[in-house]
């Protein structure tokens, strides 16, 4: 009996064990932060282990961060971070070989302003890399900015603080242009798709457009396009006479709202699917199915998408369910929708007279 | 899983090793004697507003905390002319 009581119990740590051990390598940003803590109680023992809550906390957080903006982006690859201490007996050869930017960190009682620094860094080089070779300094720069208020925002208000004060605030005080995309991206955002439309079509741009950087004709229509969302977001429930196809060059897509209640209860597809058929017949690369994520619309929903993969050979890319402050009479309000996006498997990829003449001599 | 991400390396250098490595670099007595310039704004730059360092063209480029010259270094780095 007595050895039974001891299997039962051992046999019930190590599974404990091995799930905790399981969940800490699927999350170890989630290491990072409980090692910070403890980093945090050695330093105040000993005064030793600055540079290890310095890289630690700075990993963990964007880590985490970059996690989530791989579900909320589906055609972006997360990418973590990783702080590399410079040896301190490096050479000015050494310096050169390597031939790597080097920031400073300073000590961890000024960790916010080391978290706000380390982020932009990392979120400059590494969130929409390829589409931003296109776009305008102004486009560029409140991407990142957008993207870095979004991060601060979900920290300590703290770092927010320090975030608006030594980034957000100077960078808007000296740009007009770069403070009218951001509101532009913050009235997108309410409406929840900021990163679910805007910066996902960014990313397809960034992987169809081979051209030479800062194509007067890209920044054009991505402006268009940041524009058309806009009017989009601003749209007031019920109102036809919004647009919802955005058709240029380089970016296709058309957003159909499903929210009939009177077709969803009969559960007649027909009449989504022709004006789907009329995207797909204008060779609409992207169609973002939206609607109510109550369960009998998303189910519709659903349906819609089965039959159009079922139809023309669409393939569904990604699906999700979020918040969006729609306008109601006027007033923001909160509704939880679902999105279903469906995307042509002929994707069209533009390389540029000169870049063509380059790579294929014609 | 996140595990298995690709990780964009980011050199840093603490605050408590700063004195070596300017001293490696051969930068330190300049900066003592507040020789150092911004790439950028061209300001005088000290211990206290220092932000990075990078190499270019043959020369050890310094940038200080000015947000104007974090914004020309963000430029820089995501036109690829300088690398993490």
């Amino acid at each position: 009996m007595t050895i039974n009581v001891f299997n039962i119990s051992l046999c019930t740590i190590t599974i404990g064990a091995f799930g905790v051990i399981i969940y800490w390598l699927i999350h170890p940003e989630v290491v990072e932060k409980w090692a910070v803590l403890i980093y945090r109680v050695g330093y105040f023992i000993s005064k030793h282990g600055s540079k290890k809550i310095v890289k630690h906390d700075i990993q963990g957080r964007i880590n985490e961060f970059s996690k989530l903006l791989g579900k909320e982006i589906a055609n972006w690859e997360p990418v973590g971070i990783n702080v590399e201490w410079v040896k301190t007996d490096e050479t000015a050869t050494d310096f050169f070989r390597n031939n790597k930017l080097v920031i400073r960190m300073r000590h961890h009682s000024d960790q916010d302003k080391n978290f706000v620094m380390a982020a932009m860094v990392f979120i400059s080089k590494s969130v929409l890399t390829k589409a931003k070779k296109y776009l305008s300094n102004n486009q560029k720069e409140s991407l990142d900015l957008f993207i870095g208020k979004r991060l601060c925002l979900r920290e300590k208000p703290r770092i927010a603080e320090k975030f608006f004060d030594e980034v957000f605030g100077p960078k808007t005080d000296s740009s007009n242009k770069i403070v009218e995309l951001l509101d532009k991206y913050e009235i997108i955002d309410r409406v929840g798709i900021f990163y679910l439309v805007l910066v996902q079509e960014l990313n397809f741009l960034g992987q169809k457009v081979f051209s030479q950087p800062r194509n007067p004709k890209i920044i054009e229509e991505v402006t268009h396009f940041i524009n058309f969302l806009e009017g989009y977001a601003n749209r007031e429930i019920g109102d036809e006479a919004v647009k919802t196809e955005f058709t240029r060059k380089y970016c296709r897509c058309g957003i159909v709202i499903i929210a009939k209640s009177f077709k969803t209860k009969r559960g007649d597809t027909a009449p989504f699917i022709q004006y789907i058929k009329s995207l797909v017949d204008g060779e609409f690369e992207n169609i973002y199915l939206i609607g109510s994520a109550k369960r009998e619309n998303r189910a519709f929903i659903e349906k819609i998408s089965f039959e159009v993969q079922q139809k023309f050979g669409y393939l569904e890319h990604f699906s999700k369910r979020y918040v969006a402050r729609i306008l109601i009479s006027g007033k923001r309000t909160p509704v939880h929708n679902f999105l279903i996006l469906i995307r042509s498997p002929h994707t069209i990829q533009f390389y540029d007279k000169e870049l063509e003449e380059k790579l294929f001599g014609e | 899983m996140e595990y298995l991400l690709p990780k964009e390396e980011v050199s840093v250098v603490h605050d408590n090793d700063l004195e070596n490595f300017l001293n490696s670099l051969g930068m330190l007595r300049k900066f003592q004697r507040g020789e150092v310039k911004c790439k950028f704004c061209k300001t005088r730059v000290t211990v206290e507003n220092l932000h990075s360092v990078f190499p270019q063209s043959g020369a050890i480029k310094i940038v200080c905390d000015n947000p104007d010259c974090i914004r020309e270094l963000s430029k820089l780095l995501r036109e690829g002319t300088i690398s993490l």
